[in-house]
């Protein structure tokens, strides 16, 4: 029995030395790391599912035409869990495990701003999805968004009902978390400068069931016009109970509110809505080839509001190209960046890091998003 | 007081309060067979929850025949767990008993994410989409059905347990086990019988909450914890008080959110806990007992 246990050892010793200097042996090939931190689990794993399709496709295409000059991406994937602990951890095991030169993070600006002192301390460029303004004016050199921010998102919303419609009564609903609540509040400034009405605004804690008295609430006060502030899945069942009561006002939402994974989930519901989008399909001629592309590789059209993580991974590697793998010299090329065609839209960076101006108002229609109209209105 | 609104959070706050009642009684009906509280109570109404979306979706199974199905799955269901969870621990005190439902409700939670897909996935509608206009107020025809079809259930309950024998049989163990042997009722059986009825009303709630949200592996979580409540207020271990309690709550919740402060209104639920734990222990309905030493 002593001899078996002894040859038990050893064998068991043999594979964790194997396993360590075999890994050792993989990292050593000419490869560049970068992490990818999306939510694989939990309430956003649907929308999580769409960004890794944008993203692979970017890598897809990227090491077919020779990687970044003859050295292949090496993708780390790190589940956020949909949750800030969660983000964290992934940030963590990316940066300090994975060992990457450089992270395509999140879409939830809590998430962000949960990250965000990890993300100065290991001085790490990160390209970012959320679009809470104060996202890049606390002083994190390293955040990187491609998503037009919510002054611009928000501020297309006034400026559409302002000039485009004849309401006067607006309705607020949004979530308690830092998208919701920063965004929401963004608004009621500009309703507030505009001369519109702010009747009511509801605000519900993530993840609520059941809006019947928010939904309601804003119908007693008044409201012409609804404006959605919050994510997916939140989004497709707020659609839900709002057909359900009969449609009470007009409906005009944030991005979640036409995004694929929303729309998957609240099917019919959403017949007529109106959302701010970052983009439209068809907008431009790299936003067509892209969705050519997209369609081949998965059968299926492409998610607007996930397909950040496509230009955001292109732009990364298109600056590591140019000065090699050094954080600070990254951070200068994305920075300087300027007039680039994303499938999003044209690119120029601001010195805070901030990438596009426009957003586009669509009606939902059969499905689909159909443009109504583009607002410009420049980062401030 | 706009009547017709009011109307309309009535509704959603019985249907709401109606799947609360159906997972409580779950609670209360184990907790009365075998003293323990099974706190996987909230994933018996996710996992059938997920199993209908499969049969309704991917084997297009008429909305009938995926019903039957899930009730029949969680039935046996009910009973398989029991067996795993309770049964090698039954002589053991509370609490690893407990514990093992924990365990068992974390294992099918990530159960579900592993066999379903970690997305939320939407369950076909029977009731159209489109509101119901009663009285002139718009209405959500499935929290119709839910109130109508527990009502239902409630009624062939209590019919259950009042006039049949098997149901007096369950009721005599769940009163006294010893004496219940004695009499020559078999014990076991009537444990696993509870258990799978426990399990084919999560099924019912599942079914019936379905639509209205989409399907989740968290969903359980909420609904167990918001249940529980309920049945510690309605006064743990009475029937009527924990179908009652989770009307109340489910009630409450609506109006709170309305007439009060929309952000917090999960906060309404364990507000009413607290208020009921310090000033009505028992609950509304329950009884002070002494357990013997």
């Amino acid at each position: 029995m002593k001899n078996l246990q002894r040859i038990l050892i050893v064998t068991l010793l043999s594979i964790i030395v194997l396993a360590v200097v075999g890994s050792g042996i993989a990292m050593a090939a000419e490869e560049i790391k970068i992490g990818f931190t999306p939510p694989i689990t939990g309430f956003d794993a649907a929308e999580g599912a769409l960004q890794i399709n944008s993203l692979k496709l970017a890598l897809k295409e990227i090491n077919a035409a020779g990687g970044i000059n003859g050295k292949k991406i090496d993708l780390r994937m790190v589940d956020n869990q949909s949750s800030n602990p969660g983000a964290l951890a992934a940030l963590q095991k990316a940066v300090e495990q994975e060992k990457v030169l450089a992270l395509v993070g999140v879409v939830r600006s809590t998430q962000i701003l949960a990250t965000s002192d990890a993300i100065k301390n290991y001085g790490i460029p990160t390209m970012i999805g959320g679009t809470n303004a104060t996202l890049t004016k606390q002083g994190n050199p390293w955040l990187f968004r491609l998503r037009p921010d919510d002054t611009i998102a928000a501020g297309a919303m006034v400026k559409y009902i302002k000039e485009n419609t004849k309401f006067t009564k607006i309705g607020i609903l949004n979530d308690t978390e830092a998208f919701g609540q920063g965004g929401a509040d963004l608004v009621e400034k500009y309703a507030k400068e505009s001369g519109l009405t702010v009747v009511k605004r509801e605000r519900f804690t993530p993840h609520e069931k059941d809006y019947t008295a928010f939904l309601l609430s804003l119908k007693n006060a008044g409201a012409q016009i609804m404006i959605v502030y919050a994510p997916n899945p939140d989004t497709a069942v707020i659609q839900g109970q709002y057909r359900q009561l009969g449609s009470p006002f007009k409906y005009l939402g944030s991005p979640s509110s036409t995004s694929k994974d929303c729309l998957n989930l609240s099917k019919e519901a959403a017949e007529g809505i109106w959302g701010v989008a970052d983009a439209v399909p068809g907008q431009s001629e790299t936003n067509k080839r892209y969705i050519e592309a997209y369609k081949k590789e998965y059968n299926e059209e492409p998610d607007m509001l996930s397909s950040w993580t496509y230009d955001g991974l292109k732009i990364l590697t298109n600056a590591i190209k140019k000065v090699g793998e050094n954080r600070a010299k990254i951070r200068e090329a994305i920075l300087a960046t300027q007039g680039y065609e994303g499938v999003l839209g044209t690119f120029s960076f601001t010195p805070n890091g901030d990438g596009l101006s426009a957003v586009s108002i669509v009606q939902i229609e059969k499905g689909k998003p159909k443009l109504l109209k583009i607002v410009s209105l420049g980062a401030k | 007081m706009d009547w017709s609104t009011n109307l309309q959070m009535l509704t959603a706050g019985l249907a709401m309060g109606s799947i609360y009642a159906l997972v409580a009684l779950g609670f209360v009906l184990i907790y009365n067979a075998v003293n323990v509280v099974n706190f996987a109570q909230g994933e018996f109404a996710m996992v059938p929850a997920f199993v209908a979306v499969w049969l309704m979706t991917y084997l297009n199974l008429p909305f009938p025949v995926t019903c039957v199905v899930t009730i029949i799955f969680m039935g046996i269901f009910g009973i398989v767990f029991q067996r795993v969870a309770y049964y090698p621990l039954r002589n053991r005190t509370f609490l690893p008993v407990v514990i093992s439902t924990i365990g068992v409700g974390i294992f099918l939670q990530n159960g579900a994410q592993i066999v379903f897909g970690a997305k939320p996935l939407p369950m076909p509608r029977q009731t159209s989409s489109e509101a119901l206009n009663m009285f002139g107020v718009f209405v959500d025809p499935q929290h119709i059905v839910i109130i109508i079809c527990t009502l239902a259930l409630l009624v062939f309950q209590s019919f259950f347990f009042d006039k049949t024998k098997l149901g007096k049989m369950m009721r005599a163990t769940a009163q006294d086990k010893e004496m219940a042997r004695l009499l020559g009722i078999r014990v076991a059986r009537m444990i696993a019988i509870t258990f799978a009825y426990s399990s084919i009303l999560g099924a019912v709630a599942g079914i019936l909450i379905g639509p209205i949200f989409f399907v989740t592996k968290e969903m359980g979580g909420i609904f167990g914890l918001k249940a529980f409540c309920s049945a510690i207020v309605g006064g743990f271990g009475s029937v009527p008080g924990a179908i009652l309690g989770g009307i109340f709550l489910g009630v409450v919740e609506v109006f709170a959110a309305y007439y009060i402060s929309s952000p917090n209104r999960d906060a309404f639920a364990f507000i009413i806990l607290i208020l009921v734990l310090l000033l009505r222990p028992q609950g509304f309905f329950g009884e002070k007992i002494a357990e013997k030493a």
